[in-house]
């Protein structure tokens, strides 16, 4: 597990990291999110050790971390920086024997990594001959290779079309298998919460919440409900607000794609949970109900509400 | 230091392997081969004038032989000292006096610096020979020395130098410094990076010498340089050869060189971790060349002033220069070699220390130029 404890950083007046902590914990994929400019790059420095700290210290299984331990770890700077002019399969291979590995081995990682990354084709070709998105499998690869101990990425996924995305996030999964600590950063909400375990919000350089990403939009969840009635019959919706405790009823239709759009309609309100199921036993009296559920923010929603 | 050497080894190959390096190490390579070729073969070319070569003859002309009256422009003196006033003006090339005691001709031949070729050939036995001056050995030593000393070094420094601090804000440019930092530490970069060009910057000397010495037996230069060489024997007694003059010099230089190479390249690399772009490189390097071009102009100025060149041969900036010019010419002897070179190694690891501090706590510094004051704080 890697920890960072107290930890504060200013530049001149800014300050851009103010008592920070947080756990990353191992064998999960810890998703690190916060506004341009909330302090993400400067603690993954800090734990790279490539940023010194004012005060604090960063701990890696329990014992303060050790500058041989940190350069064990795998990292992808905001700042992309490959060698521009030497071939891709070469420059892997240098970063991972400046790491430590033999040759061997480290000519064996980078071919697993470009062949996972759909790399392979493009193994002797320099980086500034690679679109951008090809850069950016280049640059996680760089990440990986030594088979770090703790992987630490700043955005990995910008820049990516849909389909490299799945193939990073396949890779990064199938590498928090093995167990190591993984904090990543990204501003692709929608991608921070399919691929996330945990999850740290921070803002003005402060942690505003952390914890597990699904009991985050649990809490945030609030107590609002939603059915999902056959039917374009906005009379159920009527219905629904007469019944006594029910508030901010609104009407839209479904987000399920198989449904045509006229064949049912979402209804969403505000009640207790008591209140939440007379409701659903009411309206499977007068027919038939699709579905009913609370309902979990997506994160975009949670992080305004944190961030606010 | 097995990362050292892997830094080492990338930064000497992504050199090698450059079309530009390749290009430019070719023509280095050719104009040294050239320059020390050409002057060779125009010293040959010389006696091919088609104009007579002037003798005077002060003697019996009738002795001599119709071969030799055609081939040359003779003019008659009365006596010897008539004709060694001619060759000392240069109105002659030589002169030839009748001199009965002169083995085996009986005659003599004058000359100032050395005797025309073509009056050699023309006589079938070796006459004896006397020169009025009899060339200055030491200065065209000392001129060939100064030459491959002084350039060799200036030029290689500069250049080598400059591409370790080039290569340094490359890696700062183009942010691949991030990665590298991540796994190896900063004086690990920065000996690998200066070791890597101190190996390419050597080569590189050799390759020029051997071009030089190369160019200058094809040229024939080097014929001259044998005559020379047994005047220079005959001075001294006999065993004394090029090679025994020129190679302990030679030896020193490249000890020197290395050793100042790191000096300044360390300075160059530690300064250019200050900028963030290539096109700043210049600003922030202008200190360390003014470091090498000074000590250079110095002892090309005052090579012939002996007092200004023993300061010269210590100060670890012109050291490099100057100590084994002064082997050459044998105005220094081994210990002083020694102590100088000691100076400058003290010189060279504060050197390092400087430019290793300067070097890592500006190259994460990106934007805005680093500050002096800032780049040489403790902290990183």
């Amino acid at each position: 597990m890697l920890e960072i404890r107290d930890v504060t950083r200013s530049f001149g007046a800014l300050k851009a990291l103010d008592q920070v902590s947080f756990q990353v914990p191992g064998g999960r994929l810890t998703g690190f999110v916060g506004a341009n400019g909330a302090g993400k790059t400067t603690a993954m420095r800090i734990l790279m050790g490539v940023l010194s700290m004012d005060s604090g210290e960063v701990l890696f299984d329990g014992q303060p971390v050790s500058r041989a331990a940190q350069a064990d770890f795998g990292y992808m700077p905001e700042e992309r920086g490959l060698y521009p002019k030497m071939g891709v399969r070469e420059q892997l291979v240098y970063f991972a024997q400046l790491h430590g590995l033999s040759a061997a081995k480290a000519g064996a990682n980078t071919d697993r990594l470009l062949s996972q990354l759909g790399l392979t084709a493009r193994a002797n070709d320099k980086v500034e001959k690679l679109s951008l998105g090809n850069q950016q499998r280049a640059q996680i690869a760089a990440a990986l290779v030594h088979d770090p101990s703790v992987l630490i990425l700043d955005e990995p996924f910008s820049g990516l079309d849909p389909l490299a995305v799945e193939t990073v996030m396949g890779v990064l999964r199938e590498f928090a298998a093995k167990g190591a600590p993984i904090l990543f950063s990204s501003h692709q909400l929608d991608v921070v919460e399919r691929i996330t375990d945990d999850l740290i919000i921070i803002a003005a350089g402060q942690i505003k919440a952390e914890g597990a990403t699904s009991a985050l939009r649990e809490r945030y969840a609030g107590s609002r409900y939603h059915l999902v009635l056959p039917g374009s019959d906005a009379a159920s919706a009527t219905w629904v607000e007469t019944v006594p405790g029910v508030t901010n009823v609104t009407t839209a239709a479904p987000d399920l794609a198989e449904l045509e759009p006229a064949a049912a309609v979402d209804v969403a309100f505000d009640a207790s949970a008591e209140v939440a199921q007379k409701v659903l036993a009411a309206c499977l009296e007068r027919g038939p109900v699709e579905g009913f559920g609370r309902l979990i923010p997506p994160l975009s929603e949670v992080f305004k509400e944190v961030v606010a | 230091m097995n990362k050292v050497w892997l830094v080492t080894k990338r930064e000497v190959m992504t050199q090698v392997s450059s079309r530009a390096f390749q290009i430019g190490s070719a023509i280095m390579v050719l104009l040294a081969f050239l320059g020390a070729m050409l002057p060779g073969m125009f010293a040959g070319k010389e006696d091919s004038a088609e104009e007579k070569t002037k003798i005077a003859v002060a003697g019996s002309v009738s002795d001599l032989g119709p071969v030799l009256l055609d081939g040359f422009d003779v003019s008659t003196v009365p006596d010897p000292a008539v004709a060694r006033a001619a060759v000392s003006d240069g109105s002659v090339a030589a002169a030839l006096i009748e001199d009965p005691t002169a083995e085996p001709l009986g005659w003599l031949i004058v000359a100032k610096t050395e005797p025309p070729d073509d009056l050699l050939a023309a006589l079938t036995v070796s006459p004896a020979v006397e020169l009025l001056e009899p060339p200055n050995v030491g200065m065209i030593v000392k001129a060939i020395a100064s030459m491959v000393f002084a350039v060799v070094f200036f030029m290689i420094v500069i250049m080598f130098g400059q591409t370790a601090a080039t290569n340094t804000v490359v890696e700062k440019q183009t942010r691949v410094i991030e990665i590298l930092l991540a796994a190896v530490p900063a004086r690990v970069l920065l000996a690998g990076k200066i070791l890597g060009n101190a190996v390419l910057a050597f080569a590189t000397v050799v390759a020029l010498l051997a071009a030089g010495v190369a160019g200058a037996l094809f040229g024939g230069l080097g014929e001259t340089l044998k005559n020379y060489q047994e005047q220079i024997g005959a001075a001294l007694g006999g065993e004394t050869s090029l090679l025994s003059m020129f190679g302990p010099a030679l030896a020193w230089f490249a000890v020197f060189f290395l050793v100042a190479f790191v000096m300044f390249s360390s300075l160059m690399a530690g300064s250019a971790a200050m900028v963030s772009r290539i096109e700043e490189v210049g600003s922030v390097l202008t200190p360390t060349i003014m470091l090498v071009m000074i000590p250079y102009f110095l002892v090309i100025f005052f090579q012939d002033n002996l007092t200004v060149m023993r300061w010269l041969s210590y100060i670890p900036f012109s050291s490099p220069i100057a100590m084994p010019l002064r082997l050459v010419i044998g105005d220094a002897v081994w210990w002083e070699a020694v102590v100088a070179l000691l100076i400058l190694t003290v010189t060279t690891l504060g050197s390092i220390y400087l430019g290793g501090r300067i070097y890592s706590n500006s190259i994460l510094r990106t934007g805005a130029r680093t500050k002096l004051q800032d780049a040489l704080k403790s902290a990183a």
